[in-house]
């Protein structure tokens, strides 16, 4: 559940997106500038938050004014191991030790829905965290260390899958599917593709994330839509958008079916006016982008 | 012996009707608290809750009551129930200092052959611990039901009486007036009474739970939950008379109380109250389903809606908002505008920035793009979906209760969206 510090929404001073030459980030620090807002973007070409000495980078460059929004992670695409996880959780280290001196007006962090545990097929904020592998033991980790940060409101976006324009990730879903049905014509189902999924727009998440800026919340989110579909459904949705014939494959499935709903309340009652895009939708609006670029 | 005489301390909801109440069964009464300006306003009339019959009962038996606020007055009593609502915090925990206050009032004051009996809701171990020598004090069950409390004093189902030692019969005094409601007397271990009272509300609780766990998968595959209630009703082992209709989750305060002891007591002796944390969610849960709704159909649409709201009160018949499903709306809506109408409670509860206090169902709906139904109160089923269509601007109709026809809405071009079914 949220808390909104600010009763109207406030234009902030400068905005630091630490991560935000990433998929998610780009969107993010996009649609901060379509909102007029000062902003930096800074990727691990300018900061690496791997080596102690961006504790000292980022001291002289943080202002107590400043909001920070906070992205940089090695997702599971690039590493799932201990090393992953150890690189992870020193990245969180280091602007832990700078925002200790640093009293900067605003943080918010992007955490995943993995640290849920995936015996609950509806998920809320109260929903017991219980990751299931080190990503989502990784981001627990990161929100706990960021709890010792008492004198900064810490809004906390647990985000569950995100599909849209420009994603690079290739994880199993709509990018994927999209890009098989591009360059081969086919899509790869695990099974026969039963397994219900919450699936955000990009766009979406960086919207959530402004109106989380303008409002100063703190708490946490988990930023999903309510509504799940099949791998089969989205499948069949993107085979649909295309004129030639895209054959959607099932194969042997190696693991149990497990479903995944969100209850979305508390972003209701945060945003109460937020209209999210549908799948259908995000999914064609993914396609224009791909086809342009 | 002669009809006893029977105290009632404390003159919030619970003591106000039963002491009313036992008038109508002929018995003289003292009702006493400790406001002076409370109990002048009592002995003028005015009642500070609103029940059915209630105004009727304190009028037709005026020359059998006294309001007071001189303990002496207690000296007269053969029995005195200690009867303060018990507050609750937000957590559910009760607040047991006044009742203890009030306790030692009615000890001190009363004869010391007079009966001392706890009315109000205990915990389990609260009875046993203030037992004093050579006085008698038993722990009475109420079972009150908000906007049925006159009817529920005057018949009730049985007695539950929490006793020291329950081989013991009770004094003359206080079987005398519990022989006159003709029902039959549990006595019991004041523990056993005081759990029993949890272990009603627990069963409704589990009713209530299942009845909207299932009315919201009724929405979800096509099934109308109010087809399959007649079903369970006749089944012997669930009963005509279970809580079954599907519902916003548990308001009102008690029942709230009841899941936090148990829970509570639970995590002190460690026993299981999985279940009972399931409940808890599942009724956080139910009530935000208009909230869902509100959104889906109006609000991602047009983020300048205004919105008509009939029922504040967390249940019909009552003026009570402890919990109140309606205010826990329009505290998510707080940047909506909104038009609100309850035929007891005031708008000024409301503190939404842009509200607008109708002054009735009709005026609620004037110029709105969705009315919600919060309070199933009785007179709003006598309004026309007709008048209503005309009345609103849009054409959304949210009425969890049942409380118009569905059909009678459709028919005027209303879109209706109930509980239990698929909208």
């Amino acid at each position: 559940m949220l808390i909104h510090h600010n009763h109207v929404s406030e234009k902030p001073n400068r905005v630091i997106v630490i991560g935000g030459t990433g998929f998610l980030g780009k969107c993010v620090v996009a649609k901060l500038l379509d909102n007029s807002a000062e902003v930096l973007s800074l990727g691990s070409s300018d900061i690496n938050l791997l080596e102690p000495s961006s504790v000292d980078v980022l001291t002289k460059l943080l202002k107590s004014s400043d909001t920070v929004i906070f992205l940089s992670a090695i997702t599971p695409d690039k590493g799932r191991d201990a090393n992953a996880f150890m690189n992870n959780i020193l990245m969180m280290k280091h602007l832990n030790e700078t925002l200790k001196s640093i009293k900067i007006a605003h943080l918010i962090y992007f955490s995943s829905d993995a640290v849920y545990g995936q015996k609950q097929s509806l998920l809320s904020e109260v929903s017991p965290v219980a990751p299931q592998d080190l990503y989502g033991a990784m981001h627990l980790a990161r929100e706990l260390m960021l709890s010792e940060l008492a004198d900064i409101p810490v809004a906390t976006l647990r985000i569950t899958a995100v599909y849209g324009a420009g994603d690079t990730h290739t994880s199993y879903g709509p990018n994927r599917f999209l890009e098989s049905a591009f360059k081969s014509q086919r899509i790869d189902l695990f099974g026969c593709g039963e397994e219900l999924r919450d699936h955000i727009y990009s766009d979406d998440v960086a919207v959530i994330t402004n109106l989380c800026v303008h409002m100063k919340s703190s708490g946490v989110l988990n930023i999903a839509t309510g509504r799940s579909h099949t791998f089969k459904r989205v499948a069949e949705l993107v085979a649909e958008q295309f004129d030639e014939p895209i054959r959607i494959q099932k194969n042997a499935r190696s693991n149990l079916i497990t479903h995944r709903h969100f209850d979305t309340t508390n972003l209701l009652k945060a945003f109460p006016s937020l209209c999210l895009t549908g799948l259908e939708d995000g999914l064609k609006l993914s396609q224009v982008h791909k086809l342009e670029n | 012996m002669i009809q006893p005489i029977i105290g009632f301390v404390g003159m919030t909801h619970l003591g106000l009707v039963s002491g009313i109440s036992a008038t109508e069964r002929g018995f003289r009464v003292i009702c006493f608290d400790q406001d002076a300006d409370k109990a002048r306003a009592l002995k003028e009339g005015k009642l500070s809750v609103s029940e059915p019959q209630l105004n009727e009962l304190v009028i037709k038996n005026k020359s059998q009551i006294l309001f007071t606020h001189n303990v002496a007055d207690l000296k007269k009593c053969d029995v005195v129930y200690v009867a303060p609502d018990i507050a609750t915090d937000d957590f559910g925990k009760s607040d047991l200092a006044p009742i203890d206050v009030l306790l030692t009032l009615a000890f001190d004051a009363a004869r010391d052959d007079a009966v001392i009996v706890v009315l109000s809701q205990v915990p389990p171990g609260f009875s046993r611990a203030r037992v004093r020598s050579g006085r008698a004090l038993y722990y009475q069950v109420e079972t009150l039901i908000f906007g049925r409390a006159v009817e529920r004093a005057l018949y009730p189902e049985r007695y539950i009486i929490g006793c020291a030692d329950p081989e013991e019969a009770l004094p003359v005094a206080y079987k005398i007036f519990l022989d006159v409601h003709d029902c039959p007397i549990l006595k019991m271990r004041y523990e056993s009474a005081e759990l029993a009272k949890i272990s009603i509300n627990m069963c409704l609780v589990a009713s209530v739970s299942t009845a909207n766990t299932l009315a919201e998968l009724c929405e979800k595959i096509g099934a109308d939950w109010s087809e399959i209630i007649p079903a369970l009703k006749l089944d012997r082992r669930i009963g005509q008379f279970s809580y079954l209709a599907p519902g916003l989750g548990i308001a009102g305060g008690n029942l709230e109380r009841d899941l936090a002891t148990v829970c509570n007591f639970a995590d002190e002796f460690g026993t299981d109250s999985g279940v009972v944390k399931a409940w808890i969610a599942n009724s956080k849960h139910r009530r935000d389903w208009p909230l869902r709704i509100l959104h889906e159909v109006t609000l991602k649409k047009n983020a300048e809606a205004i919105v008509g709201v009939w029922g504040l009160a967390y249940k019909q018949d009552t003026h009570s908002i402890k919990n109140s499903q309606s205010i826990a709306l329009l505290r998510a809506i707080s940047d909506i505008q909104v038009r609100v109408f309850d035929p007891i409670v005031p708008a000024t509860v409301v503190l939404n920035r842009d509200c607008v206090a109708a002054t009735s169902e009709l005026d609620a709906c004037m110029g709105v793009d969705a009315l919600v139904i919060m309070t199933p109160w009785p007179q709003f089923s006598k309004v026309s979906p007709t008048e209503i269509a005309k009345m609103m601007k849009g054409h959304i109709v949210i009425d969890p209760f049942k409380v118009l026809d569905a059909k009678a809405c459709r028919n005027v071009g209303l879109e209706y969206f109930t509980l239990g079914v698929m909208n």
